[in-house]
């Protein structure tokens, strides 16, 4: 039984990760067609495409000016929550992380209504002042929208760095006769470097994965980057262009390896050993300033989160495009037809649970075993299969897409059957793209398991069976549960991979709500946005709130 | 050390027959046509480019009338339902057994690849001889003129506005349109206003010049001209009309100069395995009924027996540009491919 688990956990990711990515390369080569041998044809195509120098080059703007934009955001807000004892922290940090909880897309509707060329804002400056101030619009409306939505990730990096310092530092440095604010920009600021570091290299792969922003936000103002270009490639130009796509995704793919080459090259950040009583945390008194500052955080997230879902929400409840919204002719006739009107809405909704709940239950259980090896039985060839399981998500989304669409859209040799349409071709891509997701889980759970508590188990004279499922799994079901959550979000919510493979027989959600957009249903999609923002919300804070009650541990901390 | 559980294997073994089971699921089989005492029944797939609600009217009609019949509709740009069937030639089947497509140099196209089913709808009685086809491969079924839609808060001299408006230079930046490269009907005014000595390419570029944006469908122009980020246009007439309706500030003119016109035609692909379904899907767009229904919807009808909505003008009496087919299929391609260098996809 040992040896099949093991042979599955070689097998399947060679498989299902390897092959299609190798596939992609051997199309780009021109392998599969008629000519036999490796051609360069495909490159030579997208060398002689005038548009690629502006599309790599918006492509690279956007990644580098949003990634010191979400760095800076980050720092700032991971500083106030942890670092200054403004009222209502914890609240902040709930909305600080709320844009990562949200799919970009949404971020990208709830934005144009709330700041772009008509949005709320300019209509209120419009009524004030007689004219607009500002016209984000194309590549800078695109910068914004990511780096508020990458924010996220810079601040909760940041914030663990901050965290993590151990108090008896800043003690030393007070001791020493510094003022608080030498101390800050001293001993702090210098131990998140490596985190900042870190963020922005993940900031910057995400900017090259995210494929929402630029479809929502690029495509109808004719600004087109990588991840659009490969979709358009595919979707809006039809037949032959599969080798040119593929070509171009292999580019894609190469120009996402920088971060990950960087990656290594990092100090990374020193480790503390964590003994009791340095874990109480020092924070900074602001008197009189806190309020201010209070002030200040406020208007922040007004302006970048709450007043654009709020700019939709209103939007949503409009009569007509146009139309103020007023009292009295505030109309719920938008969510109606969302069932009414389209019935795509209910198969996208059913769609997208069933791959959401089968992706997560499936990555969770593939991740386990291999999880279990890499913590109690490390390999080179166990920690390579944990390097593989990471490519899928390392590349950018639309080139794991095409891969997986280009590999198994063909008929099974011998039948007319195809898996292009239905379900099981997106779950090809869904759970490799998701895979690392499940073994993070489980390796950060076996981590802080001792493995006497199995071994007291087996003792006591219980069946592998009784202590997985009377030991192990108890002791896991908070990281299951956060883990999968996550992995349930981000498939629910997928947009990148289905944008390709959802035949027209099984279309998701995130489709459904990217062709409104294209159709023109500003009011239908504002509603849909709405409603997933909603259950997103619903269910993160659901979960929060119960791991929270389960950990009941409480902050300590020392004011200085 | 570690002795593997047994639950490994036995999630292993799971997997694997989830695997195998959703590889059913992906393997839909199209149910075939059964025709129980003269009822038709089974699945029809429709592949459409008409607006959702539209579209979802008509099948509840349509269904109400053939209760047995499910219908399935996916709807996006007509270019881009294309390119979708020909990703699903890739994977050996189209699914689609009715398509409803924005023009009818788009089913010429598929006609010349042997993809239609040749049928004769014995409801086209009303319809102009000009306007079908001599294959009987597709049918018009409604007419829908291409013109400006206009933002009424931000523009008050309607009468004036023909094609050029568009591209004055005091209009800068002012115009939206859909693009050729998703929808059908863009394509299509394209080709039209390509063959016209007085418009041609030039006009295109004149666009360009004035910083005309491009969104992919006709939708988003109304949206973006009823909300004001636009002032002016280019979009199928009904959608405008509709907009009107709702109460936007936009109105709609057909311009001096002349307006193309698509009649979103019907067709039947071959390889359908329920062609009585599709058959009375034809008939039944075309048919008095059907034609009532497009009327409400805000739709001038192809049937000239059948009264356009209230206060419109009848089809007959707009002056409408025109083309050689054939012409228009040839240089559809290349069309797009100008469309890409100059506006940059």
């Amino acid at each position: 039984m040992k040896r099949i688990v093991s042979w599955c956990l070689l097998i399947l990711p060679i498989l299902f990760i390897i092959y299609p990515l190798w596939n992609l390369l051997t199309v780009s080569l021109g392998v599969s067609t008629m000519q036999q041998g490796i051609s360069l044809t495909a490159y030579g195509q997208l060398l002689q495409d005038p548009q690629l120098p502006t599309v790599i080059q918006n492509t690279l703007y956007i990644a580098v000016v949003s990634t010191i934009a979400s760095l800076f955001m980050g720092a700032m807000a991971a500083i106030l929550t942890e670092k200054t004892d403004i009222p209502g922290r914890q609240g902040w940090r709930l909305v600080f992380i709320l844009p990562v909880l949200l799919p970009s897309y949404v971020i990208s509707i709830a934005w144009q209504h709330w700041a772009g060329p008509v949005g709320l804002v300019n209509g209120w400056l419009q009524h004030l002042l007689g004219r607009t101030i500002w016209n984000f619009t194309g590549i800078h409306e695109i910068v914004i929208v990511m780096a508020i939505s990458h924010m996220p990730i810079a601040y909760l990096l940041v914030r663990s760095a901050i965290n993590a310092i151990p108090g008896h530092l800043e003690d030393a440095a007070r001791i020493a006769g510094a003022r608080p604010v030498t101390v800050f920009a001293s001993v702090v600021l210098p131990l998140t470097v490596p985190a900042l570091a870190n963020a922005a290299l993940l900031c910057f792969a995400s900017a090259l994965d995210n494929f929402g922003i630029p479809a929502f936000i690029g495509i109808p103002s004719g600004i087109t980057v990588l991840s659009t270009l490969i979709y358009q490639k595919v979707i809006g130009l039809g037949n032959g262009q599969f080798e040119q796509a593929a070509a171009l995704a292999v580019v894609t793919g190469l120009l996402s390896m920088i971060p990950v080459y960087f990656q290594g090259k990092i100090f990374h950040g020193p480790k503390y050993s964590r003994e009791e009583g340095n874990r109480e945390k020092r924070v900074y008194l602001m008197g009189k300033w806190k309020w201010l500052l209070v002030l200040l955080i406020g208007i922040w997230q007004g302006v970048t989160v709450i007043g654009p879902c709020i700019a939709m929400l209103l939007l949503s409840l409009a009569p007509a495009y146009g139309v103020p919204l007023t009292l009295s002719n505030l109309s719920f006739a938008h969510y109606i037809s969302l069932w009414t009107d389209t019935p795509v809405v209910a198969a996208g909704l059913r769609n997208s649970l069933l791959l959401a709940l089968i992706s997560t239950v499936v990555v969770l259980l593939l991740a386990w075993p291999l999880a279990r090896r890499i913590v109690l039985a490390p390999s080179p060839l166990v920690t390579f299969l944990d390097g593989i399981a990471a490519v899928p998500y390392c590349l950018p989304g639309m080139v794991v897409g095409l891969a997986v669409l280009l590999t198994w859209i063909h008929p099974i040799p011998g039948t007319s059957f195809s898996l292009y349409g239905g379900m099981t071709i997106l779950l090809l891509a869904y759970i490799p793209r998701f895979y690392t997701f499940g073994i993070r889980t489980w390796t950060t759970a076996w981590a802080r398991f001792s493995l006497q508590m199995e071994e007291a188990g087996h003792v006591a004279g219980a069946g592998p069976m009784t202590v997985t499922r009377r030991i192990t799994l108890p002791m896991f079901r908070e990281e299951a549960l956060g883990g999968g959550t996550l992995i349930f979000l981000l498939a629910f919510t997928e947009l990148t991979l289905s944008s390709l493979l959802a035949g027209s027989q099984f279309p998701t959600l995130g489709v459904i709500v990217f062709s409104m957009e294209t159709a023109g249903r500003a009011l239908e999609s504002a509603a849909l946005g709405t409603v997933l923002t909603l259950l997103t919300l619903g269910l993160s804070a659901g979960v929060c709130k119960y791991l929270l009650d389960e950990k009941n541990s409480e902050e300590k901390e020392t004011k200085i | 050390m570690i002795k593997p559980g047994k639950i490994q294997s036995l999630l292993l073994w799971l997997l694997f027959m989830t695997t195998i089971l959703l590889a059913g699921c992906g393997a839909q089989q199209p149910a075939a046509t059964t025709e129980k005492n003269g009822e038709i029944s089974g699945k029809l797939q429709v592949y459409t480019s008409q607006p959702d609600s539209d579209i979802s009217k008509l099948v509840a009609g349509f269904t109400k009338k053939y209760p047995q019949i499910q219908v399935e509709v996916f709807r996006s740009g007509t270019e881009e339902v294309i390119a979708r069937m020909n990703t699903e030639m890739k994977a050996g089947k189209i699914g689609a057994d009715v398509l409803f497509l924005a023009d009818a140099p788009t089913f010429e196209a598929l006609k010349v690849q042997n993809l239609l089913l040749d049928y004769q709808s014995g409801e086209l009685k009303g319809v102009k001889q000009e306007l079908l086809d001599t294959d009987h491969m597709y049918s018009p079924t409604k007419m829908i003129p291409i013109g400006i839609v206009i933002n009424t808060n931000k523009v008050k001299e309607l009468d004036k506005v023909d094609w050029n408006t568009l591209s004055e230079s005091e209009n800068k930046g002012q115009t939206v349109m859909p693009s050729p490269l998703y929808s059908g009907a863009a394509a299509y005014n394209l080709g039209i206003f390509r063959n016209q000595s007085e418009l041609g390419w030039s006009y295109y570029e004149k666009l360009k010049d004035n910083q005309v944006m491009v969104v992919k469908g006709n939708g988003d122009v109304i949206k973006r001209v009823a909300s004001g980020e636009k002032s002016f246009g280019i979009v199928v007439d009904f959608m405008a009309f509709n907009a009107v309706k709702q109460g936007s500030p936009v109105a709609f003119v057909y311009p001096k100069t002349g307006s193309a016109v698509i009649t979103e035609p019907v067709g039947i692909v071959k390889t359908t395995q329920n062609a009585a379904a599709a058959k009375a899907f034809v008939d039944f767009v075309l048919s008095a009924e059907g034609q009532q229904l497009a009327v409400q919807q805000g739709y001038l009808p192809v049937n000239k027996d059948v009264n356009a909505p209230e206060g419109r003008q009848a089809a007959a009496a707009l002056k409408i540009l025109n083309a050689p087919i054939k012409k228009l299929v040839e240089q559809r391609d290349a069309n797009k491919k100008d469309f890409t260098v100059l506006f940059g996809g």
